[in-house]
């Protein structure tokens, strides 16, 4: 049905146009955002290097995304691997809850969450953001994790274990080997998801002040080019973190997919390959 | 299981054959029962605490290691260092893998795979290897040299091997002694000879090879069996111990049966069905259908002599 | 014994997901005096928010917001899905990535091109006054319905799509085939076919698309203008400017349940459908 496929272009363009923009107009040599265009200029991202609080809000974003990713990811795995052997009630519990957060608007939940600090006498800052953003994407990452943790093969661990691996040596030398490119996507996620973030920083971010806090108070008042070229470098780094994540994973799941296979030189063609999540023990 | 024996686990699907190895193997609890190795009681043992290793029936080999990593993978769990790699070659060479020691498992063919995962298995030196179907993945031509090289292997090594499959065949070729499976309980126990020819039950004689049964009702029992039937009193060796006016079954075996005779029996042809090297005659005689061979086809409605060789057969108990 | 590894899980979200919820719903019962907060229990804030003509009117805008993004992304996200459906398996993890870039672009940037995008001078005016097709540039696009829910149904459309699509992955082929051969047009074989089977993903996106569009605060009030007034903006503004914390928590809290009467009813439809029962049930 090649039909349906040429409309995946007009659609990509579209997903890509508010992208297209930003970028454009970050290189655009003119103060006003307006076609038709003026010309090229590097001025708006040379003004960067001199702009302290755009370097410090993209340290800041970092130092936020980094520690999030890996909580998020972290966590998501131990959840997912606590849900594999869990009772039914408690999973059907962890996983509403899941549910619940993914829910309810972030901005509701950020409201909340500075309510509850402001009760528990804590103050909004760096570790609030990074706790709740850690939360907030928890279904995301415990989903991410989950899928490969479902994919598992169970033979493979009871093999480990049949040779000798206590169930603690299981995990680290076969489970958490194979489960490696979902989490490292779950980090990715995580970290690309903070970065993205504006709502619950406006929030819970206090006197810290993340890129996304930068650029939001700075264009309360007007579009500046050089608003664009700062976002365009988060979105450059955005991208980055995405490719990186991506081709390493690339990587992994080219070594696992099956090469084309050579005959044994007893055989003259080899044996079927039965997957081994089919063969239920029947006996 | 007597030491150093190549035994077998037969039986159909859903009798419990691979249930039994996975307890051996500690993967499943026996709700009673115990299993003793070497005179030492593992059953409350976690499986990688039993000096038993298994062969799945999917080989199950670490996609994310090489070969050679697969097959030492015992040794690195237990931190051996340094004289690891000889054995791990050795292991290798045993199953004449070593050439592709640096492959990885999806690189391989699957008669490749299984000889790494008995490779893998082996090298921790076990007393017991299980095997789970290990052949049923591999194509039927595979599958024969395959299973000569195991039974050398296994002669080899001289470490005893429980082996679990359903085709009967492969259990024949490989085994010292058979254990024959029904429904969850042990319906035979005895070397593949014997398991053929004096089976304990009806099952095992339909479950091993062709076998035509006769019904009727013994009339005498002691090491031979009277056994009176449609086809008239038939005097053979019992197969288990009965007693007279029990109802048993004759067994008889395509290849004991003489189409043509001399014999007692008239039996008419219903029809003749190619094998390739052989026929086989699908007959009926006083309404017991009845299967024997022949070189040559005969035209069906053919009435024939019949004839058997009684030292052959065997006469044994309805089974359950 | 797994279940230990839960803990730490489930810790982080009653702390941080749990609590604040119910330490909300326990302000909504106290009272404010001069900017200061007084523990109480009562039902002031309760009342004026259900009662509150504003409150039910932003309310219902919320419900309307939500609704029309999950039709429009539902119109839109459907022809995509089914086409990303029928790509092969390469380009469909690319295809993914590619649906995701809403995601990764953040909040803030998407709302600061689409304010660039939709502006009287902004490349969709001029392409529009350049063509002919307008003497001069609309003031509709920006600052009206329109940006929020242009915005709103960009933000959103992945995850209806991708709700959508994972459903259509597990259709057979040959079903659909199966259907135009017997007779039917594309159209009738989508709306025969497709469209019950994929319906269990349909709803599931339907939810996940409401909850966010109904909750989302920055868009409509940096989009919308005087429209982009949400009931997220009030309970902002109660929360913030005000200071009025237990009216704020309280048409939280209301919206909140409005939220879930929408995924009761979800859960319902989803529940009574055949589809459902054919996809969980493991048949096809």
């Amino acid at each position: 049905m090649r039909s349906g496929r040429r409309l995946l272009l007009p659609a990509v363009a579209v997903l890509y146009l508010p992208i297209a923009v930003l970028v454009l107009f970050s290189f655009n040599d003119a103060e006003v955002m307006a076609l038709p265009l003026s010309g090229f200029t590097l001025r708006w991202y040379a003004a960067l290097r001199a702009n302290e609080a755009f370097l410090a809000g993209l340290l800041t974003s970092f130092r936020i995304a980094v520690p999030v990713g890996l909580l998020a990811a972290g966590l998501g795995l131990l959840t997912a691997l606590g849900l594999r052997g869990a009772a039914s009630g408690l999973r059907a519990l962890v996983l509403l809850l899941l549910l619940a957060i993914f829910l309810v608007p972030k901005s509701v939940l950020a409201i909340g969450q500075a309510m509850l600090l402001q009760l528990a006498g804590l103050s909004r800052g760096y570790w609030a953001l990074v706790l709740a953003q850690a939360t907030a994407f928890l279904p995301f990452t415990t989903l991410l994790v989950g899928a490969a943790v479902l994919r598992l093969d169970r033979r493979l661990e009871e093999a480990a274990r049949d040779l000798g691996a206590s169930p603690l040596v299981t995990l680290r030398m076969v489970t958490l080997p194979l489960l490696a490119p979902a989490i490292l996507a779950a980090f990715s996620a995580g970290m690309i998801l903070s970065l993205a973030d504006a709502t619950l920083a406006r929030q819970l971010a206090g006197p810290v002040q993340p890129l996304s806090l930068v650029v939001a108070s700075a264009f309360q008042r007007e579009l500046r080019p050089d608003l664009n070229a700062m976002q365009t470098v988060l979105l450059a780094v955005t991208f980055l973190v995405l490719g990186l994540g991506l081709a390493r994973r690339h990587r992994r799941r080219r070594a696992a997919r099956p090469a084309p296979v050579e005959p044994d030189h007893a055989a003259r063609r080899p044996g079927p390959r039965r997957s081994a999540g089919s063969i239920a023990g029947r006996c | 299981m007597p030491q150093g024996a190549f035994v077998t686990l037969l039986g159909p699907s859903g009798c419990g054959k691979t249930t039994i190895l996975r307890c051996i193997a500690g993967f499943e609890r026996a709700d009673t029962g115990s299993i003793r190795l070497d005179g030492r009681e593992i059953g409350g043992l976690p499986p990688e605490r039993r000096p038993v290793n298994t062969v799945f029936q999917s080989y199950a080999l670490f996609p994310h290691l090489t070969v050679a990593r697969n097959v030492g993978f015992a040794l690195a769990v237990r931190g051996t260092v340094g004289r690891d790699d000889a054995r791990i070659r050795r292991a290798l060479r045993t199953v004449r893998m070593e050439a592709l020691a640096d492959r990885y498992p999806h690189e391989l063919s699957g008669g490749q795979q299984q000889r790494i995962a008995v490779a893998r298995a082996l090298v921790a030196e076990p007393l017991l290897l299980l095997l789970d179907e290990p052949f049923s993945a591999l194509d039927r031509g595979l599958r024969g040299h395959l299973q000569l090289e195991l039974k050398a292997l296994q002669r080899e090594l001289g470490t005893a091997f429980l082996h679990v499959t359903h085709d009967q065949e492969e259990a024949f070729a490989l085994s010292d002694l058979l254990v024959v499976m029904n429904a969850g309980r042990i319906a035979q126990i005895g070397s593949p000879r014997e398991v053929y020819s004096r089976p304990a039950d009806s099952f095992v004689a339909n479950f091993l090879g062709e076998a035509s049964l006769v019904p009727g009702r013994v009339v005498e029992a002691r090491e031979r069996a009277v056994l009176e039937t449609a086809l008239g009193m038939v005097e053979a060796p019992a197969g288990a111990p009965l007693s007279p006016g029990e109802r048993a079954v004759l067994v008889l075996r395509p290849e004991q049966l003489r189409p043509g005779g001399p014999g007692p029996w008239r039996a008419r042809v219903r029809q003749s069905v190619y094998r390739g090297d052989r026929f086989l005659l699908d007959l009926e005689a006083a309404g017991i259908g009845l299967a024997a061979y022949a070189a040559e086809p005969i035209a069906p409605g053919s009435e024939i002599a019949l004839g058997f060789e009684p030292e052959r057969t065997c006469i044994t108990r309805l089974a359950a | 014994m797994s279940a230990l590894l839960l803990v730490p899980g489930l810790l982080l979200v009653l702390a941080m997901g749990v609590a604040p919820l119910l330490a909300m719903a326990l302000i909504g019962f106290w009272s404010v005096d001069e900017m200061v907060l007084v523990p109480d229990l009562s039902a002031r804030a309760w009342l004026e928010a259900a009662g509150s003509a504003t409150i039910l009117g932003l309310l219902g805008r919320a419900l309307l917001y939500g609704s029309a993004t999950v039709l429009l992304c539902a119109l839109l996200g459907y022809p995509i899905a089914l086409a990303m459906s029928r790509l092969p398996p390469l380009l469909k993890g690319a295809a993914t990535v590619v649906l995701l870039t809403p995601l990764y672009v953040g909040e803030i940037a998407r709302i600061y091109a689409w304010r660039i995008l939709l502006g009287v001078n902004g490349p969709i005016n001029w392409v529009l006054v350049e063509s002919g097709l307008l003497d001069e540039p609309t003031r509709v696009l920006l600052y009206t319905p329109v940006s929020t829910l242009l915005a709103l149904v960009y933000n959103n459309l992945p995850f209806m799509t991708l709700a959508i699509w994972i459903a259509a992955e597990r259709v057979d082929l040959r079903l659909v085939e199966a259907a135009r051969d017997l007779g039917g047009r594309p159209f009738a074989a989508f709306r025969r076919v497709t469209l019950p089977l994929t319906s269990p993903g349909l709803l599931a996106g339907a939810l996940a698309t409401f909850a966010l569009a109904a909750g989302d605060q920055l868009t409509p009030a940096l989009l919308g203008g005087t429209s982009g007034s949400t009931a997220m903006s009030m309970i902002d503004s109660l929360f913030g400017v005000a200071f009025d914390w237990p009216l704020a928590a309280a048409t939280a809290w209301l919206l909140l349940i409005l939220l879930l009467g929408v995924a009761l009813l979800v859960l319902l439809l989803t529940a009574r459908l055949p589809a459902t029962r054919i996809v969980l049930g493991g048949g096809r």
